[in-house]
């Protein structure tokens, strides 16, 4: 399959799984900030928006991937209550 | 004559009666969360992550270890408000994906209950079953009848009919 349409079926996986890298680089940059400077009022700044912006986006990212598995779930369970409607609506006819 | 009772039409309605009767809302569209549901959880993140910028901003902004454990503070707080709507939001799903399921499973379990008793004899003279293709006449127990449309007939009309007993309920020997 195309990776484009894939990427377009599959938009929340995708966005979440960005969105989880990202955070990931942010933590692992932030912490090399942190750790290139011994001032603690240099460091806030970098633990407020790399550190916490890390945790912020490995928070949405997995959001949305656990989003995803449920419109899966969802989806599959739908199937199977249309599949029964449909059969109980063919048995009422031949009724 | 001879007849099979099958299950009545309502039974797919049935195993979702207890849902909708109950006090909240069934949601029932393509996916796990109504609008109404992605309200409150959006408005947190948004303010999650408007805390988050201001956060960083303000701390960026002074060089006071004080004013910047504020700022730390306000961005801390930010995150748990975001947190806090992405759980809102995924337990809004698993609420209304647990409620699906429950349904399916009500109706999976209530249609086995039926097609268990789905063959049933109503003439009383009419003791062997045969279902369409069969060549083999059965008891109205044997399982090879269950979920089958099947014809009930008597000894006569096997003894016409010329079929077979069947080899695994052997309708004869329990004569």
């Amino acid at each position: 399959m195309n990776v484009l349409k894939w990427a377009r079926l599959q938009w929340d996986r995708v966005l979440g799984a960005t969105a989880a890298v990202l955070g990931a680089v942010l933590l692992i940059v932030g912490w090399v900030h942190v750790s290139g400077t011994g001032f603690v009022a240099e460091q806030l700044p970098y633990l407020a928006s790399e550190g916490l912006g890390g945790v912020f986006l490995l928070g949405l990212g997995t959001g949305l991937w656990l989003s995803a598995d449920m419109r899966d779930q969802w989806r599959e369970l739908r199937a199977i209550r249309q599949g029964i409607d449909t059969q109980n609506a063919g048995r009422a006819r031949t009724q | 004559m001879t007849s099979v009772t099958v299950p009545g039409s309502r039974r797919g309605a049935l195993g979702r009666t207890a849902t909708r009767n109950s006090r909240v809302r069934r949601h029932d569209g393509a996916e796990p969360w109504a609008r109404r549901d992605a309200l409150l959880p959006g408005v947190l993140s948004v303010l999650g992550l408007v805390g988050l910028v201001i956060g960083w901003v303000g701390i960026s902004d002074t060089v006071s270890l004080s004013r910047q454990t504020r700022w730390l503070g306000l961005g801390i707080g930010s995150v748990v408000i975001g947190g806090l709507g992405v759980v809102l939001w995924l337990v809004s799903g698993l609420t209304h994906l647990g409620r699906l399921r429950r349904d399916v499973l009500a109706e999976l379990a209530l249609r086995e209950g039926q097609d268990e008793q789905s063959v049933e004899v109503i003439d009383a003279g009419a003791r062997w079953g045969i279902a369409m293709g069969m060549r083999r006449h059965h008891e109205s127990d044997c399982e090879l009848l269950v979920g089958k449309d099947v014809r009930w007939l008597t000894a006569a009309e096997v003894a016409e009919g010329g079929t077979l007993p069947c080899g695994i309920c052997r309708p004869e020997a329990r004569r």
